[in-house]
C-alpha cells in the first residue's frame, strides 16, 4: 500500500495460474466457495445422520438460520460501513426481557411493548453510532461499554431475574413446525427471507446503501464527493441495534421466556456468520453472503449436535472457519494490490 | 591533514526511482568539515529523495556515500546515525506528552540501558538548548507545552546533543521565529569551526545567503552545480534550478492553441476576501472570472494547498470565500454548500481522497451524482452507464468493462473517472489539485484538452500544480504562494519558467528574454 504507483506489470502476479486467477474473479463476484461448502456439509450431515434430510432437520436448520441471519443483518451492514458490532448480544437480550416483562409481567399490550423495545435499540444505536463516529472512539470499545451498560441496567430493572413470559403468538412465529398463512413454512424463515430481499435491495439500489459502500471503502473520498458520512455511519449502527432488538423480539417466542443471557451466543456467531460469509470490513461483500454465512453455521451445529459433540467443539470449528476464509481473502487482497 | 579527511560527506553518482518517476538521477555532492553547505532546487528536483537516502530512509538504486572518507553501510536510519548523519525536517517531530529532556534524547537509550547518565544527559541538554533558545527551558515539561518555535529547537537540539559529523537541517527553519533562528545560526557558526558539516537545505535565499560557505543546486535529480557563496546571485541560481535543457514532459510547441484568456467582461463566479491561510500570514483577496484558468504554485506547503481547500470547504480562520451568482453572493463554509453553488473538486490524494478502491469505474464515477440515476427511490444502473458513456469518450477513457474495479485502470484512466464524476455535477468552477500527479502522458494530454473546452464554454478552472511547466503552458495567470501568503501574481506575458521559479523562492527576475521564452506560439 506504501507504493503509489500502481503500475500494471503483468510479469509479476499470479498471472502464471490462469485457472486459479479465473476461480478467484468469480469468488470476487459470487461466494462460490461458501456455496460448496454449505452443499458439502450438507451431503456429508445426509451420508451420515439418519433422518438428516427430514423437512423436520431441516426447519430446525432454517429456524436456526434465520435467528443467526438476522442477528446477522446489522452486523454486516456496520461491517460495510466500516465498523463492528459487539453490542448486538445485549440488544437481542435486551429486546427479549423486555417484551417478556412488559407483557408477560407487567400485563402491556404487545404494541406497546414492541415499541418500547425498538425505542431502546433506536436510541442505543445512536448511543453507539455518535460516539463512535463524533469522538473517534475506536468502535470496538464504544459497543462493549454501551454493551456492557445495557445489560446491567436490564438486569437492575428486573432486580437480577427475568420472570415474563413470552406471548403465546410470538412463540408461533419461530416454532419449527410453525405455518405461514397455510403454508407449512415456518413464519421466521418467511420473514428473513423478506427482511433479506429488503436488505439486498437496499444495499445494491438504493442512496443509503450506496453510501454505506462509499463510507466503507474510502470515508475521505466518500465525505469529498457529498456522502453525509456522518450520517451514513450512525444510521448503520441504529439499524443494527434495531435488527438486533427485533431477534430478541423473536427470540422470546423461541424460548418462551425471558432470559437476560439468550443474546449471548450471538456476540460472535452475529460477526461470525458475516465473515463466514466473506463480507470484509469496509464495503466488501453484501448481505447474500451473510445469509449463507448464517447457513453454514446453523448446518455445522446440527451436524455437531447431532454427533453429540459439546459446544466447545462447535467454537472450534467456527473459529476454524473464520480464520481459513479470512486467510483466503487476505490473500484475494494482496493478489488484488499487485495487479 | 590530508585532503580526504577533510571531506565529511561524498555522494557520488545517487539514483533513485519510485516506480516510473525518477526522483534522484544523478547526484553528487562533497561536503567538506567545517563547512555549511546550502542545496537549492525546486519542487520535485530530488532534495528530500537525497536527504531520505542519507538519513537511511530509502536505499539508493545506485550510487553510494561516504561520510569522513567511509562508505557507509545502508542499513536504515539507524545505520546513517551511527555514521554521523542527524537530519532535523520542516516538521516538527517531537513527542508531545514526553518531557524536553526525553525530547532531546528519544532514541539514545536502549530497551532496558542507559548509555548515558541521566546527570550527563541533563546539562548536555540544558547547554544546547540554551544556546538555541538563550535560556533553556524546564527540561521536565511536556514538550507539547512549549511554542512551535521552541518545539522544533527541542527537535534541532536532539541531532546537536549527538554531536554529529554531518547535520542536515531539511527547511528545519521554517518552524523557528526569527531569534531562535539567529541563535541556532550563530552555534552553527561556533560547531563548524569545530569541524561539523552542515547541508543546508533551505527555500529563502536570505537565510542561505546568511550561513552557506557554497551552495549546490539539484535539477530534475540532477546535481547541476555547486558555487561559492559569492557567486550565488539569484539571477544564477534560478537559471541553474531552471535550466533551459529542463526535462519535461511537455514537447516544446505543444502549448494549447487559445490562450486568449477569458473576456475582459466576464463575470466574476468567485470572490475571496481577507483569507488568512495561518494565523500570522497577510490575508489574500482573490477574484476568480468565468473561463479563466488560475494556476496555485509556490514551494510545497508554503499555503497553496490550503487555499485551494479553502474555496472549497470554506475559510478555516479569517476571512471569507463566496460564489458570485447573478442572484448574489453565497458564503462558501462547507463542502455541501460549495458543491450546491456549482463548485467541484477533485483532491490531491488520488488514493486516499477519491478513489473507492473495490468498487467499480460505475460506482466511482456516479458516486457524486447519485440523484440524478434515482427513479422510484432505486438506483438505475442503466441511468449512470447512460451519463457515463458521454464522459468516457470525452475524456478517451481506457478501460474493459464498467463493472471492473477501479483499480484494474492505470493511474491516468482513474484519475479521468474521478475527472468525469466532478464534470457530471456540471460545475462552474472547477478545482483541481495537482491533477496529474503520477498521470502519463496521454492522459495529461486528455486532460489538458478537457480544460481547454471547458473554459471555452465559460468554467473558470483554478488548477494547483507541482509542474512548473504546466502553470506555463496552461494558465492565463498564476499565483504564486509563499510562507502562507499570496506572494506575486504572474499574467501571461511575464509568466516564464525563470520568473516563477525566482516567484517560488521570493525574487524576481527581470528577464530580457520574458517574451521570446513564453510559449506563447499560436502556430
Amino acid at each position: 500500500m506504501t507504493t503509489d504507483t500502481a503500475v500494471a506489470d503483468p510479469t509479476t502476479g499470479e498471472g502464471g495460474v490462469p485457472l486459479l486467477h479465473t476461480l478467484n474473479e468469480w469468488q470476487r463476484r459470487v461466494p462460490l466457495l461458501q456455496l460448496l461448502a454449505l452443499a458439502a456439509l450438507y451431503v456429508y450431515g445426509l451420508s451420515t445422520i439418519e433422518g438428516f434430510g427430514s423437512q423436520r432437520v431441516l426447519y430446525a436448520i432454517l429456524v436456526n438460520a434465520s435467528l443467526l441471519g438476522l442477528a446477522g443483518a446489522g452486523q454486516t451492514i456496520v461491517v460495510l460501513v466500516g465498523g463492528i458490532d459487539f453490542s448486538i448480544a445485549a440488544f437481542i437480550s435486551a429486546g427479549n426481557v423486555i417484551i417478556a416483562e412488559l407483557c408477560g409481567t407487567d400485563h402491556w399490550s404487545t404494541g406497546a411493548a414492541v415499541a418500547v423495545a425498538l425505542a431502546v435499540g433506536v436510541l442505543g444505536g445512536l448511543v453507539n453510532g455518535v460516539l463512535s463516529y463524533r469522538f473517534k472512539v475506536e468502535p470496538l470499545i464504544v459497543t462493549l461499554g454501551v454493551s456492557a451498560l445495557l445489560s446491567g441496567l436490564v438486569l437492575k430493572w428486573i432486580n437480577g431475574s427475568a420472570t415474563g413470559v413470552a406471548p403465546a403468538w410470538l412463540g408461533t412465529l419461530t416454532a419449527a413446525n410453525g405455518t405461514t398463512f397455510g403454508i407449512g413454512i415456518p413464519p421466521v424463515v418467511v420473514i428473513w427471507a423478506v427482511v433479506a430481499i429488503v436488505i439486498g435491495l437496499v444495499l445494491t439500489r438504493t442512496r443509503a446503501g450506496r453510501n454505506l459502500y462509499l463510507t466503507g471503502v474510502n470515508q475521505s473520498a466518500a465525505r469529498l464527493a457529498l456522502v453525509r458520512v456522518n450520517r451514513t455511519w450512525i444510521y448503520a449502527y441504529v439499524a443494527s441495534a434495531v435488527l438486533a432488538t427485533c431477534v430478541g423480539i423473536l427470540l422470546a417466542g423461541y424460548s418462551g421466556s425471558g432470559n437476560v443471557t439468550i443474546g449471548d451466543p450471538y456476540l460472535f456467531q452475529s460477526l461470525a456468520a458475516v465473515i463466514v460469509g466473506g463480507t470484509m470490513f469496509g464495503g466488501r461483500g453484501d448481505y447474500w453472503r451473510t445469509v449463507l454465512g448464517a447457513l453454514v453455521l446453523s448446518v455445522v451445529a446440527l451436524l455437531l449436535s447431532a454427533n453429540q459433540l459439546s459446544s466447545a467443539a462447535q467454537d472450534m470449528i467456527t473459529g476454524g472457519l473464520i480464520l481459513v476464509v479470512v486467510g483466503l481473502y487476505g490473500r484475494e487482497r494482496r493478489l488484488r494490490d499487485r495487479i | 591533514m590530508s585532503e580526504q579527511s577533510q571531506v565529511a560527506l561524498e555522494v557520488t553518482g545517487l539514483a533513485k526511482s519510485f516506480g516510473a518517476t525518477r526522483a534522484l538521477r544523478s547526484c553528487s555532492l562533497r561536503l567538506l568539515a567545517g563547512e555549511v553547505h546550502a542545496l537549492m532546487g525546486e519542487n520535485g528536483s530530488g532534495k528530500s529523495t537525497l536527504v531520505k537516502i542519507l538519513t537511511g530512509v530509502h536505499a539508493p538504486d545506485s550510487g553510494g556515500y561516504r561520510v569522513g572518507g567511509r562508505a557507509v553501510r545502508l542499513g536504515g536510519p539507524a545505520a546513517a546515525i551511527a555514521a554521523g548523519v542527524m537530519a532535523v525536517y520542516q516538521e516538527v517531530l517531537v513527542v508531545g506528552p514526553r518531557s524536553v529532556l526525553e525530547n532531546v534524547w528519544l532514541g539514545a537509550d536502549g530497551v532496558f540501558r542507559r548509555k548515558i547518565s541521566e546527570a550527563d544527559k541533563r546539562a548536555r541538554a540544558a547547554a544546547v538548548l540554551g544556546e538555541l533558545l538563550g535560556e533553556a527551558p524546564d527540561l521536565d515539561t511536556p514538550v507539547e507545552q512549549l511554542s512551535l518555535s521552541d518545539r522544533q529547537a527541542c527537535g534541532i537540539a536532539r541531532a546537536l546533543v549527538r554531536e554529529p559529523r554531518v547535520l542536515i537541517l531539511d527547511e528545519a527553519t521554517s518552524a523557528l521565529d526569527v531569534a531562535t533562528r539567529d541563535r541556532l545560526f550563530e552555534a552553527l557558526a561556533r560547531r563548524r569551526s569545530a569541524g561539523m558539516a552542515v547541508l543546508f537545505v533551505s527555500h529563502r535565499m536570505d537565510e542561505v545567503d546568511a550561513i552557506s560557505d557554497r551552495v549546490s543546486v539539484l535539477r530534475s535529480g540532477e546535481s547541476v552545480a555547486t558555487l561559492e557563496a559569492a557567486d550565488a546571485t539569484t539571477a544564477e541560481l534560478v537559471r541553474l534550478m531552471t535550466g533551459a535543457e529542463h526535462l519535461t514532459d511537455i514537447p516544446e510547441g505543444g502549448a494549447p492553441a487559445h490562450r486568449s484568456g477569458p473576456a475582459a467582461d466576464a463575470p466574476v463566479l468567485l470572490r475571496v476576501r481577507g483569507l488568512r491561510l495561518r494565523p500570522d500570514a497577510d490575508p489574500v483577496d482573490f477574484e476568480l472570472r468565468a473561463g479563466e484558468t488560475v494556476g496555485l504554485a509556490g514551494l510545497e506547503g508554503h499555503g497553496q494547498d490550503a487555499f485551494i481547500n479553502a474555496l472549497w470547504h470554506g475559510p478555516a480562520g479569517a476571512g471569507s470565500v463566496a460564489r458570485v451568482e447573478v442572484g448574489g453572493e453565497t458564503e462558501i463554509r462547507s463542502e455541501q454548500r460549495a458543491a450546491a453553488a456549482g463548485i467541484g473538486y477533485v483532491p490531491r490524494d488520488r488514493r486516499g481522497e477519491a478513489l473507492f478502491g473495490t468498487l467499480s469505474i460505475r460506482e466511482n464515477f456516479s458516486a457524486a451524482t447519485q440523484d440524478k440515476d434515482t427513479r422510484f427511490g432505486l438506483l438505475s444502473r442503466a441511468s449512470a452507464l447512460g451519463r457515463f458513456a458521454e464522459y468516457r469518450s470525452g475524456l478517451k477513457v481506457r478501460m474493459g468493462r464498467e463493472s471492473d474495479p477501479i483499480t484494474t485502470l492505470s493511474g491516468g484512466n482513474q484519475q479521468k473517472v474521478v475527472i468525469a464524476r466532478w464534470l457530471a455535477r456540471r460545475p462552474d468552477v472547477l478545482l483541481l489539485n495537482d491533477p496529474t500527479r503520477g498521470v502519463d502522458i496521454g492522459a495529461k494530454r486528455d486532460i489538458y484538452a478537457l480544460l481547454d473546452e471547458l473554459t471555452a464554454r465559460g468554467v473558470a478552472v483554478v488548477m494547483l500544480s507541482t509542474e512548473v511547466d504546466e502553470h506555463i503552458e496552461l494558465m492565463d495567470r498564476v499565483l504564486v504562494f509563499r510562507e502562507g501568503s499570496h506572494s506575486t501574481t504572474l499574467d501571461r506575458p511575464s509568466l516564464t519558467r525563470q520568473s516563477l521559479v525566482a516567484a517560488f523562492f521570493g525574487r524576481t527576475v527581470t528577464s530580457s528574454v520574458a517574451g521570446s521564452a513564453s510559449p506563447d506560439g499560436d502556430s
